[in-house]
């Protein structure tokens, strides 16, 4: 009896959190379709007019452009670094490993605004402010751990005599990595690319000191937000939103394919 | 196996190459541009400890530091106190409706910390979604003030923080052996004492792990205080942007950067001495 009371206590509790981490999410949506021309709840009527609005405004769209390329960049590189370093903190055992996978990761813990002052200082003289490769270089940074954490728990479940195997069978290290060994992390891979992608993609503290008048979307939100509150910004986080949910939900299904 | 030969038999793994090129980046855009800013703050024309020296007296900036560790103490333990239930409700519950109600706590990882901070002002605003509630109840007759200022910044720097108490938390109860509540149970100890003298004790772990990381976390926040906080809200990586951003003075910027990051690293040496971060970092 008592523990039941409990689990009802529980539950209650539980669903109170869950409503806590949901709704500041989800609100936005509705607000996105309101026909009012300021935040109002709940809307008066719906209307399509700030999505109309937004995709009037020319800046935002060369805010998408601006940091797709900026994340496509981000990704492609960060696989080609942070893949073959897996491979070496995952297959090798060495003195001071602990300290270099610390040092790796560190830029997860690291507050980014220490990273964006120290790179927008160097970035000044070697006049990088403002240009595409020295968004990417930084974006690099802090998004590798996140595919090397993907990629060794990947590697790491893989047997190791897949590899001898080819290896006996006469494949050399390149030919055993590309044809038995990728196939088997891509999975893993395109998860943690996709994660990659939505942080570099909604990266704000670093693209802000380095974008110069180029602008990001995250920089393009940012200004407005601290302006006024239009429903526009309502429409382009609905979007921003559906865009990470759906990468969510395609890096599940990678992930899944990894463990069957 | 094929001959080994050459020089390459002197290296028992060749694999550790393969780290240079990422080792070789880290050192020009990571490692050494934040060295120098940092040295920045310490010399100029000579050692100086002048910038940090006005961190600590200046009492404008020095309440800025109890501020951010304040909030960040506050954080971390709503996230305890609110994660620590959901961690144990996921260990509870069926393996399928753990999945599904997992996608509640990993669907705000994936979602831009301004989107969420924007979500938080929709709902604080004045004429947002609790003002209006509280309006058509009657129970307030004109919109209260509910943003820019500190429990503005608590609601939103605790939804963000969240998922990183429930997650490691998650993943050290998962490992948690049932038989050994069973056996606690069998003989003879009722619920609550196999909860606190079995359960609770082999979840500390996962306590101070997610408590490590949300308190680091919110150490160096910038985006959730800035928009959600008014003037008397700042915290440190507030601060830091606005010293470089708006008065360009870069020496102190360091110095407070060099704080903040020496506080983040012997936090998490002490927190590896006492309790070994080494066991997470070996997993990776």
């Amino acid at each position: 009896m008592n523990t039941k009371y409990y689990r009802y206590l529980l539950y209650m509790f539980c669903t109170l959190v869950f409503l806590f981490l949901a709704v500041p999410i989800f609100i936005v949506i509705p607000i996105s379709f309101s026909s009012a021309s300021y935040l109002q709840f709940p809307p008066p009527n719906l209307s399509l007019k700030w999505y109309v609005e937004l995709s009037k405004d020319i800046t935002y769209f060369y805010g998408i452009i601006y940091s797709l390329q900026v994340a496509i960049l981000t990704v492609l590189f960060s696989i080609l670094l942070g893949v073959p370093a897996s491979f070496a903190l995952v297959r090798s055992e060495f003195k001071g490993k602990n300290i270099i996978t610390s040092f790796i990761i560190s830029p997860m813990i690291i507050s980014h605004i220490i990273i964006s002052i120290a790179l927008y200082k160097m970035y000044a003289d070697m006049r990088l402010v403002g240009s595409i490769w020295g968004m990417t270089l930084a974006h690099i940074v802090i998004v590798t751990p996140f595919i090397i954490l993907n990629t060794s728990s990947v590697l790491r479940g893989l047997d190791i005599n897949l590899e001898r195997a080819a290896q006996i069978l006469g494949a050399n290290r390149l030919t055993t990595f590309l044809t038995i060994i990728l196939p088997l992390i891509r999975p893993g891979l395109l998860a943690g690319a996709l994660l990659s992608f939505i942080i570099s993609f909604d990266e704000l503290v670093i693209a802000m000191f380095l974008c110069g008048t180029k602008r990001t979307l995250p920089v393009r939100i940012w200004e407005d937000i601290r302006l006024e509150l239009t429903p526009t910004l309502a429409a382009i986080s609905s979007i921003l939103i559906c865009l990470s949910i759906t990468a969510f939900f395609l890096a599940s299904f990678f992930r899944k394919k990894v463990e069957t | 196996m094929s001959k080994i030969t050459g020089w390459a038999k002197y290296i028992p793994n060749k694999e550790i190459f393969l780290l240079f090129p990422l080792l070789l980046f880290l050192t020009g855009f990571y490692l050494f541009p934040i060295a120098k800013i940092l040295l920045s703050s310490i010399y100029e024309d000579g050692f100086t400890i002048e910038h940090i020296y006005r961190i600590f007296t200046v009492p404008l900036y020095f309440r800025v530091l109890i501020k951010t560790i304040k909030i960040s103490l506050v954080v971390t333990a709503a996230c305890v106190i609110m994660g620590y239930p959901v961690a144990y409700l996921f260990y509870d519950v069926k393996d399928r409706t753990r999945d599904l109600l997992l996608i509640v706590v990993l669907i705000p990882f994936w979602v831009s910390i301004l989107v969420r901070t924007y979500g938080w002002m929709v709902m604080l605003g004045r004429t947002g979604l609790f003002n209006s509630i509280l309006m058509s109840l009657g129970i307030i007759s004109s919109p209260m003030k509910l943003l820019y200022n500190e429990p503005a910044v608590y609601m939103g720097m605790i939804q963000i923080m969240l998922p990183f108490m429930i997650l490691p938390l998650y993943s050290v109860m998962s490992k948690i052996d049932r038989n050994l509540l069973k056996a606690g149970e069998i003989l003879g100890a009722s619920p609550a004492a196999v909860f606190r003298k079995i359960f609770f004790p082999l979840s500390l772990p996962g306590v101070l792990t997610g408590g490590i990381l949300v308190f680091l976390l919110s150490t160096g926040f910038f985006i959730t205080p800035s928009l959600l906080g008014g003037r008397k809200e700042i915290m440190i990586a507030v601060l830091i942007a606005e010293q470089v951003d708006v008065l360009l003075n870069w020496s102190f910027a360091a110095a407070l950067s060099l704080l903040l990051l020496t506080f983040t690293l012997v936090t998490l040496g002490l927190f590896n001495k006492l309790f070994g971060l080494d066991r997470i970092i070996k997993q990776i």
